[in-house]
C-alpha cells in the first residue's frame, strides 16, 4: 500500500560500520566520517528515473540537504537510505508521537537531481546556529616502553560488551586488539586521538582554556541556576557515574534522560505495557535453534554478534548448521544474505505483520491477501517456523522502534513471543547500541522506578513519554540548561532539538571532541571508561560486567565519577542543599 | 561516636530471655554497652517510658534488590504513580513505588518500621554484580544476598558425577566469588526443565538432560552446606509452588532433613514462604489449607524451619521468583503483564503483577495458611514473619500481620471481609491463640538472627551486640493488644525511634538522616590443593557453558559499598 | 454546570522558558478563597516552587464564591503554551485559555468545561471522567488516553473532547467511555486499546486504528493508512457518526480487534479508501445501499 508519488520516497536511516569506525578513529569532523555518513543510497532504477548524476537534494519536513548518491540494489525502489548522523537528522522532524522517539525510519522525503554543492558539516552546524565551530583537538601524550597485556577486557563500544578482548600495550599506546571487531579496534587503537585534554569555557564566543576548578565552578553555576535543566547522555559511561547523574537531577529538580530515548526507548515502553521475555547470550548459544533479526543489522552495528551467537556451538545446538536464521527488514541488509529466510517488509508497517503472525499462531483467519507487503502464505510459513522451533530468539533493532507504531510494535512483538511460549521457548533481546545504555536504564530504575526520561520537578520521579523525554523537551524549548555526559546529541537528535541546545547554556563532559562541543559553554575533559577508568556496565542482555582500567587518564584529567562528584557538591552548595 | 542511653523502656530481648522488663540500654561506638559506660553528660538521653524496646528487625526473605526486582520496577510504572513521597534534601531522597519501590523507599520504609537487616533471597550468580549495585544503593539497613544454585549446570554435573567434595568446594567458591551469604534453591531442577521444555517438575521427576531429580539437588546442596559450615544452611523454595496439592511436596521436602548428614546443631533446611506451597486439594475450586499438616510436621521435625510468605488481601502485589514455570502459570490466570528471563547456566525467573482479593475463595485460603502455620507452631524459634515481599504483599504490611498474629479480634474483623465459603474450610476461625510481644520479637528478630547464624551480634540487646534498636510507641500495660490492634499496627508501622549501628536514623516515625549499611557475605576457607583443582575445573566449565570470562564473573570486594566478610572454617580437607 | 457568576483573569507576566505546572489554576482551587490567598497558590516553574502572583497578574473579585461551578477563569499571556496540568482534576466551572496550552490540560477532570482557543499539547483530557474540553487548533498525542503501563480502559471514562484542528497519535488510547471528536485528521493508533466510548475523526488518520480495542466505536471520515488484519469486515452503511455528528457517506464497517476477542466497531469511509478496501468488498454479505 506504499504510494510512490513522483519524487516522494520513504527514507530509512541507520548505523553502518564505516560510520562507526570513522567516528571512533578520526572523529566526526574528519573526511572519513563525511565520506561514511554524508550519502544517500537509492535503487538504481530510481536514480535513473530521477535523472540523477552523482548527487541529489533530499527535502524533508524540517530542511533539505544535498548528498552524494550511491546506487544500490539493497534498497528497493521507493526507499532510500541515509546513514545515521547529522545529515539525516537535519531534515527529520522532531515529532515523537508522544513516545519520545522521533520518526527516523519510513519518513517521507522528496528527492530531486541537483548540481548544487554537497552539504557540508559546517553548513549544517551553521544552520542550527552552533555557538562556534571552534575545536581544539589534541593527542593525549603517551608514554611508551613497557609492554603489557590485558586479557578478558570488556569492550566499551556496543551493547555486546565483548569481554574476551586481549589488549596489548606498549606503555600507554594500544598496539593490538585481539578479539575485537573493526570498530572496537578503531576505538582502542585511536583512544588517544582527537581528545579534549583541557577544560574550556566559552567567553565572548571563543573557547578559553581554564583550570578544572574554574570550569567546574562555571558548570555548577549554570546547572544550579537553571529552573529546569536536562541532564542527557549517560550510555557511554559507567553505572557509578549515572547514579551521580540521577542525584544531580534530583537536587536540581530537572530531568535526566539517556540515549535510549532515541534508540530502544520504545522497546522499554512496550515492556512497561505488557512485560518482557528475555534471555542471555549463553542460553542462546547453548539452546537456540531459531534466530530472528528483525529491524536490526548486526553486521554493521554489532560486528561480532553474528559469529558469537549464531555460529557458536552450544551444548544442545551445534552451531550455524543446526540454527535457522530469519531476517525481517525493509532493505536487504548484509545480514540478510546470510539468512535462511529474508522477509522484506514495507517501511513502517511492522505492526501489521506482527498482528498477522499473532493471528496465524492462534489459527485466526486472515482476510487480507498481503500484509505489510508480505504475502499471506509467507506469513503462515513464518508462523509455522517460529511455532516449531525448540528455542527461538528475536534480536530486535531500531528498525522496529523508530517507525510506524513505534512502542506498540514492540509491545505486540513481546505479546507474540509471550504467546509463542505456549508452543515453544522464545525470547527477545533488543540490540542495544551504546555499551552501557542498558546500565543507564537499570540505574535509573533502581533509583527512580523509571528507566529513562525521569523528571524531578516536583521533588519525586516521574516519567511521562512525550512530555519528559529529551527530544520533546528540547524541541518544545522547555529546558533552560543542559548537561551532556558521554554523548553527542547534536549529531543524533533531530534538527529542532539541536537548535534549542544552541539557545541554552550547555555543559559537556566528554573525552573526545564531538559535534555537541560546538554548542557547549563549558567543556570538561574526562577519562574513557573501559580504557582509562573503571566502572560497571551492562550488556544488552543485562549481564553486568566490570569495565577495566588499562592506563591512567591523561594528566590532570579525571574520570566521570570524580567530575560528577565535585560538580554535585558544588551544585548542592549553590542550591543550599548541604 | 554517638553515645545514647535509653531509659525506662520495656525491653523485649528474647535471645537474652528478657520479656518486657524495664531495663536501661547504653549505646556507644555502634555497640550495646553497659549503661554505666555511658558519659551521661555527652550522651543523647532517650526516655522510653511506656514504650517497647526491641532489637532491630531482621527480615530473612524479601526481594529488595537485583535483576528481577528491577524488571518488576520496569514493567510496573503504574505501581509508582500514586505512591510518591518528595525528597527532603539533604536528609532524605525521593521515594516512589509500592510493591516495587525504588531503593530509597525500601531502605526508608524498613527503617521506619524499626528493621535494620534484610536478606535478598534470590540472586542468579552471573547477575549478582547487579544485585550488589542495588544493595549498595539501599540506604539505612544492613543487607545480604542468597545465591541461586537450584538449576546450576556446573553443580548438576558435579552432583551427577557424585563429586560431593568438589561440589561443596564449588559452592563455597561461588558464594565468595559472588559475595553471597547463603545458598538458595528455588523449585530445584525446574529452571532446567523450563529452559529446555517450558515446564516445571516435581520433587521426584527427572531433570531433562540429567539422571537426577530435584530431591538429589536438595540433598546434595544440603550436605554441601553442612560441609561448608554455612551460617545459614539451605534456603529452599519447594517444587510445585503455586499448584493445588503442593503441600504434599512440601511435606516430603521437609522430610528430606533426615537424609542429610548433619555436621552442626542447627536446623538443616529452611523452607521459605510456606504459604505458597501449602495447598491441599487437587484444583483451584476445591483448594484447602495445608497449614495444619505443615505445622504438624514442623512441630515433629526439629531440623526444619519455615517462614510464612503471608498474603495480604486487598493490596496489590508483584509476584517475582526464580520459579519461572510458576510465573508462566500465573500469567495465564491474570492475562496482563508477564516478564520472564532465562539466565544462562544458572536460572530463570518470572514476574507477574497480582492482586489478592478479599472476597476471592483462593486468596482467602492463602491468607489462612500463613497464619495457621504460625499459630499452630509450638516452637516460635523456627518460624519467621515474611510476606515474601512483594509476592504475598508489600513488606510495609508486616504490622498488619503482627496484628493478626497478636489479636483474634483483628483476625475476626478481617475475616468478615473475606470469602466465607473459604473460611468454612479452614481451621483458622477456631484458633484462639494470640502471640505475645515476646513472640513477635522472636519471629521478627531473635529467631531471624539465629537462623542467619548472626545471633552473637545481631537480634539482641546484650552487651557487645550491634546497636540496632527499635523503639515502638505502645505500652502493653495500658493498651489491650488483643483488642486495640489498630494501635499495634500504628506502633509497628512507624517506629518511635530506630537506631542503626549506634546512630539515630528515625525519630517519630520519620527519617532524620540517610545512612548506608553494610553488606554481609561469607568466605568459606578452601584447602589450597582442592582450590587449584577446582579452579581448573571451573575454568573449563566456564569456557564450555558461559558467555562471559571467568575473570569477569568474580565480584571484587571493592565493588561492595561496605562489605563485611564472614570467614568460615569448613569441614573440607 | 451552574451559571458563571464570577470571572478571574489570570495573565502570564512574561514568556516562560520552562514548563509551568499550573494545576492550581482551577475553579476548585479558587473557590471560597480570597484573591490574596489565590495569589499565593503554589505553582512550579520548571522545578522551582513559587506562587501564582510571581508569574501571573490576577484580576477578579476579592473573594471567590464557594461553588466552583460559578467560577470562570480566563488565562492569557504572551505565550501560554508552556502551562501544564491546567484544569487538573477540576470538577466544575470554566477555564478559558486565550492561546495554546501545554501538556496534560484537563488531566483527570471530572466536570466543568475547558475552552482552549489555540492548540494543546499531549495528554489532553487524559483519564478525564467528565466535563467538556474544546480546542480550536491542533492537539498533541494521547488525547483522552491512559498513562503508560496502565490497563486498557484506564483512559478517559466520560465527558467530551472536541478538537477543531488536527490530533496527534494514539487519541483515546485505552479509553472506556466518553466521546472524542476531531474535525481535522489524526495520526497513528486512533482508539488503540479502547474498551468503550466513541471517537470520530472527520478527515484522515494514520495506521493501526482501533488496535486491540475490545469495545467502543471509531469513525474515520477520510483516508486511512491501513486497516489491521485483526479486523473482520462486517458490512457497508450509508452513513456513520457519533453523538449527533453524522457523516453522510458510505462506510465499510469492521469488527475487532479479534486478537483480543474485541467487539469494537471501526467505520472507515469507503470512497476515500477504495484501493485499500476493495479486497474486502466481496466478503461483505449485506447488499450495498447505493
Amino acid at each position: 500500500m506504499y504510494l510512490i508519488k513522483d519524487n516522494v520516497f520513504s527514507l530509512i536511516t541507520g548505523r553502518t560500520i564505516t560510520q562507526g569506525i570513522s567516528m571512533e578513529s578520526e572523529g566526526k569532523f574528519s573526511k572519513e566520517y563525511f565520506k561514511a555518513v554524508a550519502l544517500i543510497e537509492m535503487n538504481p532504477t530510481d536514480v535513473s528515473k530521477l535523472g540523477i548524476r552523482d548527487r541529489a537534494k533530499v527535502i524533508g519536513e524540517c530542511g533539505e540537504v544535498v548528498l552524494p548518491v550511491k546506487a544500490s540494489n539493497d534498497v528497493p525502489p521507493g526507499v532510500v537510505f541515509i546513514p545515521m548522523g547529522p545529515w539525516a537528522n537535519f531534515i527529520l522532524s522532531s515529532i515523537t508521537d508522544g513516545t519520545g522517539m522521533p520518526t527516523v525510519k519510513a519518513v517521507r522525503v522528496a528527492i530531486e537531481a541537483t548540481n548544487e554543492e554537497v552539504t557540508s558539516l559546517i553548513d549544517i552546524l551553521k544552520a542550527v546556529r552552533a555557538k562556534s565551530l571552534e575545536r581544539i583537538p589534541q593527542e593525549r601524550p603517551i608514554k611508551t616502553g613497557e609492554k603489557k597485556v590485558f586479557e578478558d577486557v570488556p569492550c566499551p563500544f556496543c551493547g555486546d560488551l565483548c569481554d574476551y578482548l586481549r589488549i596489548e600495550l606498549d606503555g600507554e599506546r594500544v598496539v593490538r586488539n585481539i578479539g575485537g571487531c573493526a570498530i572496537s579496534t578503531a576505538k582502542f587503537l585511536n583512544y588517544h586521538k582527537d581528545r579534549v585534554l583541557k577544560p574550556f569555557i566559552r567567553s565572548g564566543g571563543r573557547l578559553v582554556e581554564v583550570s578544572l576548578n574554574e570550569a567546574l565552578e562555571v558548570a555548577s553555576e549554570i546547572i544550579a541556576k537553571a529552573k529546569y535543566p536536562l541532564l542527557y547522555g549517560w550510555s557511554n559511561t559507567c553505572n557509578e557515574a549515572i547514579e551521580l547523574g540521577v542525584e544531580l537531577a534530583e537536587v536540581t529538580r530537572g530531568v535526566i534522560d539517556n540515549t535510549s530515548t532515541i534508540c530502544h526507548g520504545p522497546t522499554i515502553l512496550g515492556a512497561q505495557e505488557v512485560g518482557s521475555v528475555r534471555s542471555t547470550f549463553g542460553t542462546i548459544i547453548q539452546l537456540a535453534d531459531l534466530v530472528i533479526f528483525w529491524g536490526s543489522n548486526p553486521a554493521h552495528a554489532h560486528a561480532n554478534h553474528y559469529a558469537r551467537l549464531v555460529m557458536s556451538e552450544g551444548k544442545y545446538v551445534k552451531g550455524r548448521k543446526e540454527r535457522k536464521v530469519v531476517v525481517i527488514d525493509v532493505r536487504r541488509t548484509p545480514i540478510a544474505s546470510m539468512a535462511d529466510l529474508f522477509i522484506r517488509i514495507e517501511p513502517g508497517r511492522d505492526y501489521e505483520l506482527i498482528t498477522a503472525l499473532r493471528m496465524a499462531i492462534k489459527d485466526l483467519e486472515i482476510e487480507a491477501k498481503e500484509i505489510a507487503g508480505v504475502s499471506k502464505e509467507k506469513v503462515l510459513e513464518l508462523a509455522e517456523m517460529v511455532k516449531t522451533a525448540n528455542y527461538g530468539i528475536a534480536f530486535i533493532g531500531v528498525g522496529l522502534t523508530m517507525t510506524g507504531a513505534k512502542h506498540r510494535n514492540l509491545q505486540e512483538l513481546i505479546k507474540l513471543v509471550q504467546e509463542l511460549n505456549e508452543w515453544t521457548k522464545f525470547a527477545i533481546i533488543p540490540m542495544r547500541g551504546h555499551y552501557n545504555v542498558s546500565g543507564a536504564n537499570n540505574v535509573d530504575l533502581w533509583l527512580t522506578g523509571y528507566p529513562y526520561a525521569v523528571d524531578f520537578s516536583r521533588g519525586f520521579p516521574k516519567m511521562i513519554p512525550g512530555v519528559t523525554t529529551a527530544v520533546d523537551l528540547l524541541s518544545n524549548s522547555e529546558v533552560d540548561a543542559a548537561l551532556v555526559v558521554a554523548s553527542d546529541p547534536v549529531a543524533h537528535l533531530p534538527r529542532r532539538a539541536v537548535e534549542h541546545l544552541s539557545e541554552i547554556p550547555v555543559v559537556v563532559i566528554d573525552a573526545k571532541w564531538s559535534l555537541t562541543t560546538t554548542v557547549a559553554d563549558v567543556i570538561i575533559p574526562t577519562g574513557l571508561v573501559g580504557i582509562e577508568c573503571e566502572g560497571t556496565a551492562y550488556r544488552m542482555d543485562d549481564i553486568p560486567l566490570r569495565m577495566k582500567k588499562l592506563v591512567d587518564p591523561p594528566q590532570g584529567v579525571l574520570c566521570d565519577t570524580e567530575i560528577l562528584s565535585i560538580l554535585l557538591d558544588k551544585v548542592k552548595a549553590k542550591r543550599g542543599v548541604v | 561516636m554517638t553515645q545514647i542511653i535509653i531509659r525506662n523502656g520495656l525491653v523485649y530481648d528474647p535471645l537474652n530471655g528478657v520479656n518486657g522488663e524495664e531495663i536501661d540500654i547504653g549505646v556507644k561506638d555502634g555497640r550495646i554497652v553497659d549503661p554505666s559506660e555511658i558519659n551521661v553528660a555527652e550522651a543523647i538521653n532517650i526516655d522510653a517510658k511506656g514504650k517497647v524496646v526491641m532489637p532491630g528487625g531482621i527480615d530473612i526473605h524479601s526481594h529488595i534488590a537485583g535483576p528481577k526486582v528491577n524488571v518488576g520496577r520496569l514493567i510496573r510504572p503504574e505501581d509508582h504513580y500514586l505512591t510518591n513521597i518528595p525528597h527532603r534534601l539533604p536528609y532524605k531522597r525521593a521515594e516512589t513505588g509500592l510493591t516495587v519501590p525504588n531503593t530509597f523507599k525500601i531502605g526508608y520504609e524498613y527503617a521506619r518500621m524499626g528493621y535494620t537487616l534484610v536478606a535478598e533471597p534470590a540472586s542468579p550468580p552471573i547477575k549478582t554484580r547487579h544485585t550488589h549495585e542495588e544493595l549498595n544503593a539501599i540506604p539505612m539497613i544492613d543487607k545480604m544476598t542468597f545465591i541461586l544454585v537450584d538449576s546450576n549446570w556446573i553443580a548438576l554435573d558435579l552432583i551427577q558425577g557424585g563429586e560431593k567434595e568438589v561440589l561443596a568446594a564449588y559452592l563455597g567458591w561461588l558464594l565468595y566469588a559472588t559475595k553471597g551469604y547463603a545458598l538458595k534453591i528455588v523449585d530445584p531442577g525446574s529452571d532446567v526443565a523450563w529452559m529446555m521444555k517450558g515446564k516445571g517438575i516435581d520433587l521426584d521427576e527427572q531433570i531433562p538432560g540429567y539422571n537426577l531429580t530435584p530431591r538429589d539437588i536438595i540433598k546434595a546442596t544440603g550436605e554441601a552446606a553442612q560441609v561448608l559450615n554455612l551460617p545459614h544452611k539451605v534456603h529452599v523454595h519447594c517444587n510445585r509452588l503455586g499448584y493445588p496439592g503442593n503441600y504434599a511436596t512440601t511435606l516430603k521436602t521437609m522430610g528430606l532433613t533426615k537424609d542429610i548428614t548433619k555436621l552442626s546443631e542447627k536446623p538443616v533446611l529452611h523452607i521459605t514462604h510456606v504459604q505458597f506451597t501449602g495447598y491441599k486439594g487437587d484444583s483451584w475450586t476445591n483448594l484447602e489449607s495445608g497449614g495444619e499438616d505443615i505445622a504438624k510436621e514442623l512441630n515433629a521435625n526439629p531440623n526444619v524451619t519455615l517462614d510464612l510468605g503471608q498474603v495480604i488481601p486487598g493490596r496489590p502485589a508483584t509476584t517475582m521468583t526464580a520459579d519461572a514455570p510458576f510465573e508462566y502459570v500465573l500469567y495465564h490466570l491474570t492475562r496482563w503483564k508477564w516478564s520472564t528471563s532465562d539466565v544462562e547456566v544458572e536460572s530463570a525467573s518470572g514476574i507477574v503483577p497480582y492482586r489478592y482479593r478479599k472476597k476471592n475463595y483462593v486468596n482467602t485460603i492463602q491468607w489462612t495458611i500463613g497464619l495457621e502455620v504460625a499459630l499452630l507452631s509450638r516452637d516460635m524459634w523456627r518460624i519467621y514473619l515474611t510476606t515474601d515481599h512483594p509476592n504475598g504483599g508489600p513488606f510495609i504490611d508486616y504490622p498488619k500481620v503482627i496484628a493478626w498474629l497478636m489479636s483474634k479480634k483483628a483476625r475476626e474483623d478481617f475475616m468478615r471481609e473475606l470469602s466465607q465459603r473459604a473460611l468454612r474450610k479452614t481451621s483458622l476461625p477456631a484458633i484462639d491463640r494470640e502471640l505475645s510481644l515476646y513472640d513477635i520479637a522472636v519471629i521478627t528478630r531473635a529467631a531471624s538472627a539465629k537462623l542467619l547464624g548472626l545471633e552473637k551480634t545481631r537480634g539482641h540487646l546484650g552487651l557487645g551486640a550491634e546497636a540496632d534498636i527499635a523503639i515502638y510507641d505502645i505500652d502493653p500495660r495500658r493498651v489491650d493488644l488483643s483488642k486495640q490492634y489498630d494501635k499495634v499496627i500504628r506502633a509497628f508501622r512507624r517506629a518511635y525511634m530506630t537506631i542503626k549501628s549506634g546512630e539515630i536514623v528515625v525519630r517519630n516515625g520519620e527519617i532524620v538522616r540517610t545512612t548506608y549499611g553494610r553488606t554481609i557475605y561469607v568466605k568459606p576457607e578452601l584447602p589450597i590443593d582442592l582450590l587449584k583443582d577446582l579452579e581448573k575445573m571451573i575454568s573449563a566449565k566456564f569456557k564450555q557453558y558461559y558467555s562471559i570470562s571467568l575473570n569477569n564473573f568474580i565480584i571484587g570486594e571493592h565493588e561492595l559499598k561496605k562489605g563485611v566478610e564472614v570467614a568460615l572454617k569448613t569441614h573440607l580437607r | 454546570m451552574a451559571g458563571v457568576k464570577t470571572t478571574y483573569v489570570v495573565k502570564l507576566k512574561s514568556k516562560p522558558t520552562v514548563p509551568i505546572d499550573s494545576r492550581n489554576i482551577s475553579p476548585d482551587k479558587f473557590a471560597g478563597r480570597s484573591l490574596s490567598d489565590i495569589k499565593l497558590l503554589k505553582v512550579l516553574e520548571g522545578g522551582r516552587e513559587t506562587v501564582l502572583e510571581e508569574l501571573f497578574d490576577l484580576e477578579g473579585p476579592t473573594t471567590a464564591v464557594r461553588e466552583p461551578g460559578e467560577i470562570e477563569i480566563v488565562i492569557t499571556g504572551p505565550e501560554t503554551s508552556k502551562l501544564k496540568y491546567l484544569g487538573y482534576k477540576m470538577s466544575n466551572g470554566k477555564l478559558v485559555v486565550k492561546g495554546d496550552v501545554g501538556h496534560l490540560a484537563g488531566y483527570k477532570m471530572s466536570g466543568g468545561s475547558i475552552v482552549i482557543e489555540g492548540g494543546a499539547g499531549s495528554y489532553l483530557g487524559a483519564k478525564m471522567k467528565g466535563g467538556t474540553i474544546e480546542v480550536f487548533r491542533d492537539v498533541g498525542d494521547f488525547a483522552g488516553g491512559k498513562l503508560q503501563g496502565e490497563k486498557p480502559g484506564k483512559g478517559m471514562s466520560g465527558g467530551t473532547i472536541v478538537v477543531h484542528g488536527n490530533a496527534g497519535s494514539q487519541i483515546g488510547v485505552g479509553m472506556s467511555k466518553g466521546t472524542i471528536i476531531v474535525e481535522g485528521s489524526a495520526k497513528v493508533l486512533v482508539g488503540a486499546f479502547m474498551t468503550g466510548g466513541s471517537i470520530l475523526v472527520q478527515r484522515s488518520c494514520g495506521g493501526f486504528a482501533g488496535a486491540r480495542m475490545t469495545g467502543g466505536k471509531i469513525v474515520i471520515g477520510g483516508a486511512v493508512e491501513s486497516v489491521l488484519p485483526s479486523f473482520y469486515v462486517d458490512s457497508m452503511v450509508p452513513s456513520a457518526g457519533v453523538k449527533g455528528r453524522t457523516i453522510n457517506k458510505q462506510f465499510m464497517v469492521f469488527i475487532g480487534d479479534v486478537l483480543v476477542d474485541g467487539k469494537g466497531m471501526l467505520y472507515v469511509a469507503y470512497e476515500d479508501n477504495k484501493l485499500l478496501l476493495e479486497q474486502y468488498r466481496e466478503l461483505v454479505e449485506v447488499a450495498l445501499i447505493e
